[in-house]
């Protein structure tokens, strides 16, 4: 009798698991991740050079074409990427021609990237070069936090708001409601203010600080 | 609609641990500390993967002595001491007043936090917090007329209640250290110290081979671990994926409700109306606590003048 209790269980379960693996990704935009190795080989500075020509030239004809949106580096290596499409096979596809790509300089990362609070602007030729704060927050389960998850993600919203009401936030884009983000501000951000964010705290949410390089207006501020 | 029925179903599954629990004791003559060896042992795999995939953090963070120690410390009090407790008072008491004791450990953080930190309690919150203790009082008191029979109810419930303070003091404790050492090492590392904690328990307390227990043991160890931590886990990040936090919560908030519902199904334990009016009770007080964030927390303007 219980036997069959735990069968019927599991036998719901299972296709129920199975059609959430393969749900659709939402959104119409997403943020490349070009993350700088700990430990990368080491090239001669002139095949370095020839990679990072070939890298922007890509770059460009991306932007040309429409695909690549935005894009800057981080202070001490690395860069983001925001491009036109919700489909990482696409983008996949689209950077595959980059030099540094090919090389293997980074760890690639692509993740939804959907605006709630700022925009997506590509800028037009006369732009003028800014350098922001760039959090990136990610959403990681653990026992305890597994069955408060909603409420603590609801906690981490509510600090964003707070957040962005004190006026200092260019842009803030979630990977997807139930994962992490990115908050770009303006200026010099104290590590006390991410590390005061009650998701942080719980353990649920895990934060990179960086600065970034970037176009000003890119993010429609 | 799939959204909710996904996140309902992670907050049931959630709430079967005790009834495992409950079920492991009754079939089979296993003891609290294998019971919590075994879980242990079958969760750990799952979420040291889980942690190594979803790590963010590139440089790796040294610690320090101390904070080594704060990690041993907050590690074995969360996933050990608070556990053992937990396991330890379900020999003497039911399900569902299990659950409804453990279900105030935020008032506890919000009096801890409020002594160790000086933070002020607002009067809404001292009005959630009576609320709260009201309704535990409440089922607590339906549950202990209905109960005679068992001499050993209040050391079952003393037991439940240490478990709550241990988890309470878990949560401050680690919400000083984990902004600093990172989530996923934190708990990579609390999760192994209290393994090798509950293992070194074990084999001072018991005799007996891990092996060799009731096939039975296996069975509901494994499904606490897997129907009751790991499976709902997914499901409750898939649920807040499609209706959001906001709604996820308020579908999360079933369940207690829903220990009380399978005890009486799968155990067997009355429904009584004391009870139920104590969890409406405790519910609505726990959550106006956790309507604002801790109490720990700065508000980012202050954190914003330091800059």
């Amino acid at each position: 009798m219980r036997k069959q209790h735990l069968m019927k269980a599991v036998l719901v379960v299972i296709p129920l698991l199975w059609s959430l693996l393969t749900s659709a990704q939402d959104g119409k935009y997403s943020i490349v991740f070009l993350n700088k190795k700990t430990q990368s080989v080491e090239i001669s500075q002139e095949e370095l050079k020839k990679i990072m020509e070939g890298h922007m030239a890509n770059m460009k004809r991306l932007a040309d074409e429409g695909k690549l949106l935005i894009a800057g580096p981080f202070e001490g290596g690395g860069g983001i990427f925001v491009m036109n499409s919700a489909s990482s096979e696409e983008i996949k596809q689209w950077i595959s021609a980059d030099p540094g790509v090919q090389a293997n300089r980074w760890n690639i990362e692509i993740l939804p990237f959907i605006p709630r609070h700022g925009g997506v602007c590509p800028v037009n030729e006369n732009y003028k070069m800014t350098m922001y704060s760039f959090v990136r927050f990610d959403a990681i389960v653990h026992k305890f936090t597994a069955g408060n998850y909603p409420a603590i993600m609801q906690q981490h919203n509510a600090y964003l708001k707070e957040i962005i009401a004190t006026g200092n936030v260019i842009a803030e884009v979630i990977f997807g409601e139930h994962d992490g983000g990115i908050l770009i501000l303006r200026g010099d951000v104290s590590e006390d203010l991410i590390t005061a964010d009650p998701a942080v705290k719980q353990g649920l949410i895990e934060y990179q600080m960086k600065k970034l390089y970037i176009a000003e207006g890119s993010f429609c501020e | 609609v799939s959204g909710i029925i996904i996140a309902a179903l992670g907050a049931i599954c959630f709430s079967t641990k005790a009834i495992f629990v409950k079920l492991a004791y009754r079939d089979t003559s296993v003891d609290a500390v294998s019971l919590l060896a075994l879980r242990m042992l079958f969760s750990l795999p799952f979420f040291l993967i889980s942690a190594a995939f979803t790590s963010a953090k590139s440089e790796n963070v040294k610690f320090s002595t101390k904070q080594w120690m704060a990690v041993a410390a907050t590690g074995c009090l969360g996933y050990y001491i608070s556990s053992l407790l937990d396991f330890l008072g379900l020999q003497y008491v039911s399900a569902g007043i299990e659950r409804l004791i453990l279900f105030i450990y935020p008032t506890l953080v919000l009096l801890m936090s409020s002594l160790i930190f000086k933070m002020k309690i607002k009067p809404v919150q001292w009005v959630a917090i009576m609320v709260t203790y009201s309704g535990l009082v409440i089922a607590f008191w339906g549950e202990a007329v209905v109960d005679t029979s068992s001499p050993d109810f209040y050391t079952g419930a003393l037991l439940i209640f240490l478990c709550a303070i241990t988890f309470a003091m878990y949560i401050v404790g680690s919400g000083r250290l984990i902004p600093h050492v990172g989530a996923t090492k934190y708990n990579s590392y609390a999760m192994t110290f209290a393994c090798i904690a509950v293992l070194a328990h074990y084999g001072f307390s018991s005799s007996s081979s891990l092996y060799n227990l009731d096939p039975l043991v296996y069975v509901y160890s494994f499904s606490m671990a897997v129907i009751g931590t790991v499976i709902p886990s997914f499901l409750v990040a898939q649920g807040i994926k499609r209706i959001g936090s906001d709604n996820a919560a308020i579908v999360g908030s079933i369940g207690p409700v829903s220990t009380i519902i399978q005890a009486n199904l799968f155990l067997n334990e009355p429904v009584l109306a004391l009870q139920i009016a104590g969890t409406v009770m405790i519910l609505a007080g726990v959550l106006i606590i956790g309507k604002r964030p801790s109490p720990i927390t700065a508000t980012p303007a202050k954190a914003l003048e330091k800059v």
